[in-house]
């Protein structure tokens, strides 16, 4: 039976092509490094379903995401816990509703919810936030919410887009940590694009990067399986 | 600025101002002055006119109703979606808006009367709607119902997609990203799309008077009313007048008051 995320796609935006080939065990993460324009985020688009791949497959687990001309499964359909460059909240409502918006609805009553998506704002550091709209929040602290958002979702894969990158040292330490034990708690594959080559130690990830076009392993650091 | 002496045309397009300003408010003024207190209290007593009334609000109420049930759903999908004719079918949406009221009552005559395209097939199902209530709101629909949809659409666009794709990662169905995301964030655009249907649908006149008719108690609505009376009773028509342009004026400023709130919300 396959096992994590199986990439291999290429992806055309206008008049560029990236190729990428990728395998994330379950309980790893993937670090995706590079220049800005090199096609970071273009692939994270494409394995949350936002862009369709010219060619290639996409598979998590035991189930297909994506197969050229054959299937493609929605963003909501792919259960992925994800953080786009945008962050992307939702402005009408508060920090807390953004990140339990993500969570299961059923059978929980509103109490719940809150209780649950403020713990979560917590191991963050922004529980005192839970109740300020996105407008209210700083760059950082809305970064925060955007990852605890994506973490709340019950999730095959993450699939994080600069999570970091408006973090001062400490946010970073402790944000970058809490993915590293969630991903390995939940047995779940991570694509993590940063700027911060450092990171790799952080998040105990294989180092990926483009070179022409082409994005590829870097030597073996720090698996974690 | 002060010391600068007033361009020539700086003059003559402030004078022209002057002219749309008068020209605009002078009709509006007079019937307000033209209207004693009491001759307006007495008028409006008259039963014909409570009626005439009712039967605006009533109308338009409905029509409004009908417009944002249907409407909403219907501009989310052209703002958002694309598909082949979309901007043809869009364009099409728009045009009563500009048509002569003349005309728009002959298409719905000829659209829903007795021998009209489907109002065969209605007489045949028991259903007769010219001079009859529900023709009244027919006509409004027609008529004000592309104004809540292009404010709609409008309001749609304006949206940011990565905020909808996000709802959609975070597991919502389509159905919630509709109600749960882009109709409370679209809602002032919403709301003053409602509101100058409302408002146009308890002006209108012309599509009403050729497809529903002017029967007193079943289709003369208020501004077919001061139409009745304009040759009998000019007073009390003034005074009728004197109504709708206060219930239009408030209706236009709480469109305009939500439709800046939208474009303050959407940038938030």
């Amino acid at each position: 039976m396959p096992d994590g995320l199986e990439v291999d796609v290429r992806v055309v935006r206008g008049a560029r092509t990236f190729v990428a080939r990728l395998s994330v065990a379950p309980g790893e993460v993937a670090l995706i490094v590079g220049p800005s324009g090199a096609g970071k985020t273009s692939v994270v688009r494409a394995l949350a379903g936002l862009v369709r791949p010219a060619e290639g497959t996409i598979v998590c687990g035991d189930r297909t995401w994506f197969e050229a001309g054959r299937r493609d499964l929605r963003p909501r359909e792919r259960e992925v816990g994800v953080v786009v460059q945008e962050l992307a909240l939702l402005p009408h409502l508060s920090a807390w509703r953004n990140v339990a918006f993500a969570t299961d609805r059923a059978r929980r009553s509103r109490g719940d919810r809150r209780t649950d998506a403020v713990g979560r704002l917590d191991r963050l550091g922004l529980a005192d936030r839970a109740d300020a709209r996105p407008a209210d929040l700083s760059g950082g602290e809305r970064q925060r919410v955007a990852l605890a958002r994506a973490l709340a979702r019950p999730a095959t894969a993450l699939l994080l887009d600069e999570p970091f990158s408006a973090l001062d040292d400490a946010a970073h330490a402790v944000a970058a940590e809490l993915v590293r034990s969630e991903v390995q708690r939940r047995r779940i594959p991570a694509v993590v694009v940063s700027h911060d080559p450092e990171d790799a130690e952080r998040l105990r990830a294989r180092t990926h990067a483009f070179v022409d076009g082409t994005l590829a392993a870097q030597g073996g650091a720090g698996r974690q399986v | 600025m002060r010391g600068r002496r007033p361009t020539p045309f700086g003059v003559l397009a402030s004078l022209a101002l002057l002219l749309v300003a008068l020209g605009l408010a002078l009709p509006l003024v007079a019937i307000v002055t033209d209207t004693a207190p009491g001759r307006l209290w007495d008028s409006l007593r008259t039963s014909s006119s409570l009626t005439a009334l009712g039967l605006s609000f009533a109308g338009s109420g409905i029509a409004v109703v009908l417009v944002v049930l249907v409407g909403t759903p219907a501009a989310y999908v052209l703002a958002t979606t694309r598909f082949p004719g979309r901007t043809a079918l869009s364009a099409l949406l728009e045009l009563p808006l500009v048509l002569p009221p003349a005309v728009a009552g002959i298409g719905l005559l000829a659209a829903f009367g007795p021998q009209g395209l489907v109002g065969g097939a209605l007489v045949d199902g028991g259903i007769r709607l010219p001079l009859t209530f529900a023709a009244v709101v027919v006509a409004l629909v027609f008529v004000a119902g592309p104004f809540h949809l292009r404010q709609a659409q409008t309001a749609f666009q304006a949206l940011d997609p990565a905020i909808l794709d996000a709802a959609r990662l975070s597991g919502a169905r389509e159905s919630g990203v509709f109600l749960r995301v882009a109709v409370p964030l679209a809602a002032p655009g919403l709301g003053a799309g409602a509101t100058l249907t409302f408002a146009r649908a308890i002006g209108e006149f012309g599509a009403t008077l050729m497809f529903a008719g002017s029967l007193e108690g079943v289709t003369r609505t208020a501004s077919l009313e001061v139409y009745t009376r304009f040759s009998s009773d000019f007073p009390g028509a003034l005074a009728l007048s004197a109504v709708l342009i206060v219930v239009s004026a408030a209706l236009l400023l709480i469109a305009r008051v939500l439709a800046s709130r939208g474009e303050d919300g959407v940038r938030a």
